[in-house]
């Protein structure tokens, strides 16, 4: 797909070229969406308000850069105001120092399929699901995080552990579990 | 690296990771794109209106005052000058050839070494001496000093009859009407003749009215007018300098002036409020109770532990003082109009009733502080709303007279935003007012109009006052208690140019 073209007809506001590009980008950002959300309402909420601006703000994209990942940006920034300005997640968005947070070194193969794994994501609380999102997949630093949320990096790396830790716990027990229901099937 | 395999392996799963929304999700955002398509539009549609407007009536104010002191009737006139012709000639800086006709003959005008009176030969009427504007800066035809025709004595400055004649006035007139080239025709040079000899012209139309009488009565007061070839002049017609040509050719001379930026500060203060509508006369003075003035139904709420069963109705929101403080530059850009850009502080606020002030760290999923108000009539409360604000627009001269209280009319549109507030949202379900300064809209635009009114004057630097109105065609939230509500302001506005002209 010629995205210039795509991102030009836009620009010129022709329907047909807006909903190709949502279209073409609606199933990844919804999933991005999806992961920083605890309901699929929400996620569209955030996909909708997310692709509104896209729109909005299509004529400060660089054709330089990809397109795919200028708009997971603008869905992943969304998201996160979407969080902050909304009761119901702001109330568990709260950041704590965790200064005996249990450290996992482990690695584990994972075994799940993307579905299920964030399925898993989403069970974290909304603090760590936050921050594991934006440091584990989308790549920020814990300085970037911090400055994000509003937090310091050093409460970034802890909420991060404590992510990590529960995480990994949750996808052995899946793992477990859903081997036993193999076998039991079997 | 082993540390990050379990990062890699989530990142790789999430990257296939994909949701279809539903199919009503496109059609949400196709409406909401058009809807924000159309306040962009809508934008860009008033703005350019108000620009239209206000250049519409730049020229309609220019004009008028030019076509109203042509249009004035001058006595015992046969023939005058031309509306359309003067408006060139005069309005046109870059016409040096300039032209007033009357019914029979044709006079030019030129600033140049040409010819400036032709005669019609035809009807060989009026062989008048041709007349030249010599000086570059006009603002006046004057003679006070009548040339003597019937000595023939030349006074310098004032009558050559060689056969160039010379009409000054250094105290007060810039023109100078000299005789041109000599004429051709065989009568004109008679006539050169008879004027160097200091006898009367006569005409052909009229041979008792002697040339030297309709030269001596070219005008004082600036009044070129011509009658039946003569050059006659009405003394009372309009007081100087408020006469049609001083207008006119001060408005040449206007545009011939460099006017330099003027700095100078205002101080405006009256009442705000952040109803619907202008100061709440459009739309309701009452929040709508069956509004949902918090973003989401909140999970927990602080001010009535029984849940959602209870309906609290929200304070009334009040005017409140409100004031803005600032600087400008302003640059005359007509002689009736002058265009300003500033810098303000503005600071708005509106009054409401609340209850008590509950501290509590547990309401963290109502508002960005650490406390909330309950609904109640206890306290009165002031949301207060800073903003720095740019306001460009154009003042308008209104007044016509110079012996007119000079009247101004200032209109303008601003950007402004908003660096802090203190204003409260509410809850409807729990009944509480909490802080949140995200909901706002930080960047506002407004439209504001005054009239001013000069308090001296015959300063230079005038104190300008009058009322001042202001409307935010921004709304100031998108969500919460403030959504498709407006800030609207009126008071008494004060400015003094500072430096000098």
């Amino acid at each position: 797909m010629d995205y210039n073209s795509l991102v030009r007809d836009c620009l010129k506001q022709k329907p047909a070229a807006q909903q190709q590009l949502y279209e073409h980008f609606a199933p990844i950002m919804m999933g991005v969406c999806y992961r920083y959300t605890k309901s699929v309402s929400d996620a569209e909420d955030v996909l909708q308000e997310g692709f509104i601006k896209v729109y909005l703000h299509l004529n400060k994209y660089k054709s330089t850069g990809e397109l795919g990942a200028w708009i997971r940006r603008i869905m992943v920034n969304t998201a996160l105001n979407y969080l902050k300005k909304n009761k119901r997640y702001r109330s568990e968005l709260v950041f704590a120092d965790m200064p005996l947070h249990p450290v996992s070194d482990d690695n584990p193969a994972i075994k799940l399929d993307a579905k299920e794994l964030s399925e898993l994501i989403r069970q974290l609380p909304t603090g760590f699901q936050t921050i594991f999102n934006l440091y584990a997949i989308e790549g920020y630093t814990h300085a970037e995080i911090g400055q994000m949320l509003g937090i310091s990096d050093g409460t970034s790396k802890s909420q991060y552990a404590r992510a990590r830790y529960l995480l990994i716990e949750w996808i052995d027990k899946y793992s477990s579990l859903s081997k036993q229901e193999q076998y039991a099937g079997k | 690296m082993q540390e990050n395999n379990f990062e890699k392996q989530v990142r790789q799963k999430m990257e296939e990771l994909k949701v279809n929304p539903s199919a009503e999700a496109w059609q949400k955002v196709a409406s909401k794109i058009e809807k924000k398509g159309r306040d962009r539009k809508m934008i860009y549609f008033f703005s350019i209106l108000f620009l239209i407007l206000v250049t519409s009536f730049i020229t309609w104010w220019n004009s008028s005052t030019v076509n109203e002191k042509l249009s004035t009737p001058i006595a015992n006139v046969d023939t005058t000058v031309t509306e359309k012709e003067t408006d060139r000639q005069i309005n046109n800086a870059s016409v040096s050839d300039t032209t007033i006709l009357n019914k029979k003959n044709k006079l030019n005008i030129s600033r140049g070494n040409e010819t400036t009176q032709k005669i019609n030969r035809k009807n060989k009427e009026v062989k008048n001496p041709a007349v030249k504007i010599v000086s570059n800066e006009i603002t006046s035809v004057s003679t006070k000093k009548k040339p003597d025709f019937n000595n023939g004595k030349k006074k310098e400055n004032i009558y050559s009859p060689n056969p160039k004649i010379k009409y000054s006035r250094p105290q007060k007139s810039s023109i100078t009407m000299i005789a041109a080239e000599p004429v051709e025709s065989d009568i004109e040079e008679a006539s050169i003749k008879k004027l160097e000899e200091g006898i009367p012209l006569e005409t052909a139309s009229n041979k008792e009215n002697p040339i030297d009488e309709s030269l001596e009565k070219i005008i004082d007061k600036d009044v070129l007018i011509i009658k039946s070839g003569q050059l006659k002049y009405s003394e009372s017609i309009l007081p100087p300098p408020e006469n049609k040509y001083a207008q006119l050719v001060s408005n040449r001379g206007f545009l011939k002036e460099k006017h330099k930026w003027q700095f100078g500060l205002n101080l405006s203060g009256g009442v705000s409020t952040t109803r619907s509508g202008y100061l709440g006369i459009v739309g309701s003075s009452q929040l709508d109770e069956n509004k949902d003035y918090s973003n989401s139904i909140p999970v927990t709420s602080p001010g009535n532990n029984t849940g959602s069963t209870i309906v609290y109705t929200p304070s009334q929101v009040k005017l409140s003082s409100a004031f803005v403080v600032g600087m400008y530059v302003q640059k005359q850009v007509s002689p009736n109009t002058s265009f300003l850009v500033g810098l303000n502080y503005k600071h708005y606020s509106t009054k409401m009733n609340l209850g008590v002030r509950v501290d509590s760290f547990s309401n963290s999923n109502l508002s960005s502080s650490d406390f909330y108000y309950r609904s109640g009539n206890t306290i009165k409360y002031y949301n207060r709303y800073h903003f720095i604000e740019m306001p460009v627009g154009i003042l308008f001269n209104l007044s016509k007279k110079r012996s007119q209280l000079p009247v101004y009319l200032y209109t303008g549109i601003s950007v402004s935003q908003l660096i802090n507030t203190t204003a409260l949202q509410y809850e409807q379900q729990s009944g509480s007012y909490y802080m949140n300064e995200t909901f706002f809209n930080k960047t506002q635009v407004g439209l504001s109009a005054r009239v001013l009114f000069s308090l001296f004057k015959n300063s230079k630097k005038p104190l300008l006052v009058g009322p001042d109105i202001n409307y935010s065609l921004t709304k100031m939230a998108t969500t919460g208690l403030y959504s498709d509500r407006h800030y609207s302001y009126i008071g008494l506005h004060l400015q003094k140019t500072i430096s000098k002209k």
